[in-house]
C-alpha cells in the first residue's frame, strides 16, 4: 500500500473514530481538558499495539479509556479507593449507569427542595457564577455556598440510595 | 489552611464550569461530591472538543505509524534522551514533582533521629554556628538535647525540660505545645508546595546528594530548601538575606524511620536533682470532672478528646494535632487586627492560619491545628469562615492610588523584620490618617489617637477601618502582595467625614 493511502485511510479512521470516543469521554469526566486529555492519551496507549491496517474497534477505545479515567481519579485520592458513585460514572457502555442517564438524575434532583433544585440548575446546569446565582436567586454569596453544599450532600445521598435500590430490585 | 468542604465544592463547580479538569487530592467525602457534580453536569449540553483537536489526534496517530516504520532510531534517541534526563535531574525527572514527592514522604515519616545546626552568615561572609540541636521524634513524642545539655521532652504523657547545669527538671505544660513546631518537617513541606519554586541544582549536603529548590513567596525575597534525593526529605534550608544576615539550618545527620530507644521519652530524675512543676494541668477522664476542678462547664464537640487537661479556670480538650482551650471570657472580645474576621452567631470570629477564636456563652475559645474548622463547627454549628471574595473597596468614595513598586518595597522591609506596624490595619489607618490632618509628618502622640481607630470589618485580604473622629469616617485597606498573615496592609480608599 502506498503511503499516501495509507495515511488516507489513517485520517479516515481517525475522524470516525475521536468524537464518538470523546463524547463517551467527556459523558463521564464532564470537562472538556480532562475529556481531551484522556482521548490523547486513549489513542497514545492503544496504537502502539496494533500493526497498520488492522485498527483497535471502539469497545477495546472505551475500554482503555474507562482504565485511563479510573486510574488518573485514583491518583488523587488520599485513600486510593474509588467511592461508589464514581463507579457508577465508570461503567462499560452496555452495562446500564443510571447515574450517566439525564433524565434518571433529574428525577432524583425533584426530591430535592425547591431552593436546592434552584442553586444546582444555576450553578452546574446553567453554569452561572456564585455571584450571578447570588443574585438570581436574592441571597448573600456564602449564603449560595451553604446551599448548594447542602444539596450536592443531599443528592449524593438519594442518588446512592436510588442506585441501591436499583441493585437490590 | 485547608479548604472548607464548601469551599472545596465552590472550587469544583467553577473548575468544571470552565471545562478544566478539577486537580486536586480528594478524600472520600469530596470524591463523592466531585462524582456527584458530575452528575448534574450530564443535564448540561457536552463541550465541544477545540477545533483543532481532531487534528492533534491524526499527529499522534501519524507519529505513531511513522515511528512502526523506524523503531531502532527513534527508540534509540528516546533511551539516549531519558538516560541524559535521569542521570541529570535524577528522581525528579522520574518520579515527577520533587515536592509532590517530600510531601508524601514527610507524611510517611513515622520517626527519625538527626542533628540540626542553626548557623548565620553575614554580608562579609563571616559565619558562625548559632544553635546545634540533637533530636529524637518518633509520632508524637520526641526529644531536643540542646548544646548546653538541656534536654525537652514530650512523651504524650508529660513534657518536661531536664536543665543539667541547675540540676532542676521543670514539668511543663503538655498542651498546647508550641516546642514542636520549631522544627517541624510538615511546615516546610506546605510551605514549599504553596508557593512556586524550581530545581536550581544538585549538591552535596552533609555527604548527602541533594536537590536544591529555590522557593519564592508571592512578593517575598527567594529562599532555598535542600531536599535528600534519596530519601525525598528536606535535609537543608536557607533562609533570604534578612536584616543583612542569612541563616542556615542543616540536618548534619538524619535517620528517617528508625527505632528509637524509648528510654530517651521516660522522666527520670537524677539523684541531687530537684522537680518544679509550673502549672502542668491536671489529666481527667470526663468533662464533669474537668468543670468540677475548673468551676466552669465548658463547650463541648461532638468528637470525643483524646485527653482532657484541666488547669486553673483553664479547660484544654486535646485531639492529637489540635486543640480546644476553654476560659470563662474576662473582657469584651478583641480580634487581633492581623487576623481575618468571620462570624460566629453575628459576633466576630478571628481567624488566624489554623486558629480560631471567638467567644461564645461566656466562654472564649480558641481552637488551634488542622482539625480546628470541623471541630469549632461541632461547637457552633453557624460558624461562616471569612469570605475573601467579598470586596469592600467598592464602596469608597475617595480612591487612593497605590505605587506597587512601594509596596513591593515595603513588603521586604517587613519580611525583614522591620516596621512590623504594617501588618496591622489599624495602625496602617492611624498613620494614613493622622498624615491627612498633619500632611508634615507626625511628631509625639499623633493628632487622631490609636483609641479612635476600630476595625468594621477585615476578611484577611480586605479591611474597613471605622474612625471616631477627624476628617475621615472610614479608611479601606487592602493585602496587595500577600494574602496571607504575614502580608503589608495599604490604604486605597476613604470616605471623609460629611
Amino acid at each position: 500500500m502506498s503511503k499516501l493511502k495509507e495515511h488516507q485511510q489513517l485520517r479516515q479512521w481517525c475522524n470516525e473514530s475521536w468524537p464518538e470516543l470523546y463524547r463517551y469521554i467527556y459523558k463521564r469526566v464532564q470537562n472538556r481538558e480532562e475529556a481531551e486529555d484522556v482521548t490523547q492519551d486513549t489513542y497514545a496507549r492503544t496504537l502502539p499495539k496494533f500493526t497498520f491496517p488492522e485498527f483497535p474497534s471502539s469497545a477495546y477505545l472505551k475500554t482503555v479509556a474507562l482504565n485511563i479515567i479510573r486510574d488518573r481519579w485514583r491518583q488523587r485520592k488520599v485513600r486510593g479507593i474509588q467511592v461508589q458513585l464514581e463507579e457508577a460514572l465508570l461503567v462499560a457502555e452496555n452495562d446500564v449507569s443510571k447515574v450517566l442517564d439525564s433524565t434518571w438524575v433529574e428525577e432524583v434532583m425533584k426530591q430535592l427542595s425547591w431552593e436546592q433544585q434552584t442553586v444546582l440548575k444555576l450553578r452546574i446546569v446553567e453554569g452561572y457564577s456564585r455571584a450571578e446565582t447570588a443574585q438570581k436567586m436574592n441571597k448573600s454569596e456564602d449564603a449560595v455556598r451553604g446551599l448548594q453544599y447542602r444539596a450536592i450532600q443531599n443528592l449524593r445521598g438519594l442518588l446512592l440510595d436510588n442506585l441501591k435500590g436499583a441493585d437490590e430490585g | 489552611m485547608r479548604q472548607t468542604p464548601e469551599q472545596e465544592l465552590d472550587f469544583m463547580i467553577d473548575t468544571l464550569n470552565k471545562e478544566q479538569d478539577p486537580k486536586m487530592e480528594l478524600h472520600d467525602n469530596s470524591a463523592g461530591m466531585l462524582a456527584a457534580v458530575r452528575a448534574v453536569r450530564t443535564l448540561r449540553k457536552p463541550a465541544e472538543p477545540n477545533s483543532s483537536f481532531g487534528q492533534r489526534i491524526y499527529k499522534i496517530l501519524k507519529a505513531d505509524s511513522q515511528r512502526k516504520r523506524t523503531p531502532v532510531r527513534l527508540a534509540a534517541i528516546a533511551a539516549g534522551v531519558i538516560l541524559v534526563l535521569a542521570l541529570t535531574f535524577g528522581k525528579s525527572f522520574l518520579n515527577g514533582d520533587v515536592v509532590y514527592a517530600m510531601e508524601k514522604a514527610v507524611l510517611q515519616l513515622s520517626s527519625y533521629q538527626g542533628t540540626l545546626e542553626m548557623s548565620t552568615e553575614n554580608l562579609a561572609g563571616e559565619k558562625w554556628m548559632v544553635r546545634k540541636v540533637e533530636i529524637w521524634s518518633e509520632g508524637e513524642k520526641y526529644a531536643l538535647r540542646q548544646t548546653d545539655g538541656t534536654l525537652t521532652v514530650n512523651n504524650g504523657e508529660q513534657k518536661f525540660q531536664v536543665r543539667a547545669k541547675d540540676q532542676e527538671i521543670a514539668i511543663l505544660p503538655l498542651v498546647p505545645d508550641y516546642t514542636k513546631r520549631g522544627f517541624d518537617l510538615h511546615d516546610e513541606a506546605e510551605k514549599a508546595k504553596q508557593y512556586s519554586h524550581t530545581i536550581v541544582g544538585q549538591e552535596n549536603i552533609a555527604g548527602r546528594e541533594t536537590i536544591k529548590l529555590k522557593i519564592s513567596p508571592p512578593g517575598g525575597e527567594p529562599y532555598h530548601l535542600w531536599i535528600d534525593a534519596e530519601t525525598d526529605l528536606p535535609l537543608q534550608l536557607q533562609t533570604a538575606v534578612q536584616n543583612a544576615l542569612q541563616t542556615t539550618y542543616t540536618f548534619v545527620s538524619f535517620e528517617p524511620n528508625v527505632q528509637i530507644d524509648s528510654q530517651i521519652f521516660n522522666l527520670n530524675v537524677p539523684e541531687g536533682f530537684k522537680v518544679v512543676e509550673q502549672d502542668p494541668g491536671q489529666l481527667v477522664n470526663t468533662i464533669s470532672e474537668a468543670s468540677d476542678i475548673s468551676k466552669f462547664v465548658p463547650l463541648v464537640p461532638q468528637n470525643s478528646p483524646l485527653r482532657i487537661f484541666v488547669f486553673k479556670e483553664r479547660i484544654v480538650l486535646d485531639y492529637g494535632d489540635t486543640t480546644i482551650i476553654e476560659t470563662p471570657a474576662q473582657e469584651p472580645f478583641k480580634p487581633a487586627g492581623y487576623g481575618a474576621w468571620g462570624d460566629v452567631n453575628g459576633k466576630p470570629l478571628e481567624v488566624i492560619k489554623e486558629r480560631l477564636r471567638w467567644q461564645q456563652q461566656g466562654l472564649e475559645i480558641i481552637v488551634e491545628g488542622p482539625q480546628s474548622l470541623e471541630l469549632a463547627r461541632q461547637i457552633a454549628p453557624d460558624l461562616v469562615l471569612p469570605d475573601k471574595d467579598t470586596e469592600f473597596s467598592s464602596q469608597a468614595k475617595v480612591k487612593v492610588s497605590v505605587d506597587m513598586e512601594i509596596v513591593k518595597a515595603d513588603q521586604k522591609q517587613v519580611d525583614g523584620g522591620h516596621t512590623p506596624w504594617q501588618l496591622d490595619p489599624l495602625s496602617v489607618a492611624l498613620t494614613f490618617v493622622n498624615l491627612q490632618v498633619t500632611p508634615e509628618g507626625i511628631v509625639g502622640e499623633p493628632e487622631i489617637p490609636y483609641s479612635t481607630f476600630e476595625i468594621g470589618n477585615n476578611n484577611g485580604v480586605e479591611a474597613i477601618i471605622n474612625v471616631a473622629e477627624g476628617p475621615i469616617s472610614k479608611v479601606y485597606l487592602k493585602r496587595l502582595v500577600r494574602q496571607d498573615e504575614s502580608g503589608i496592609w495599604s490604604v486605597i480608599g476613604y470616605d471623609p467625614r460629611l
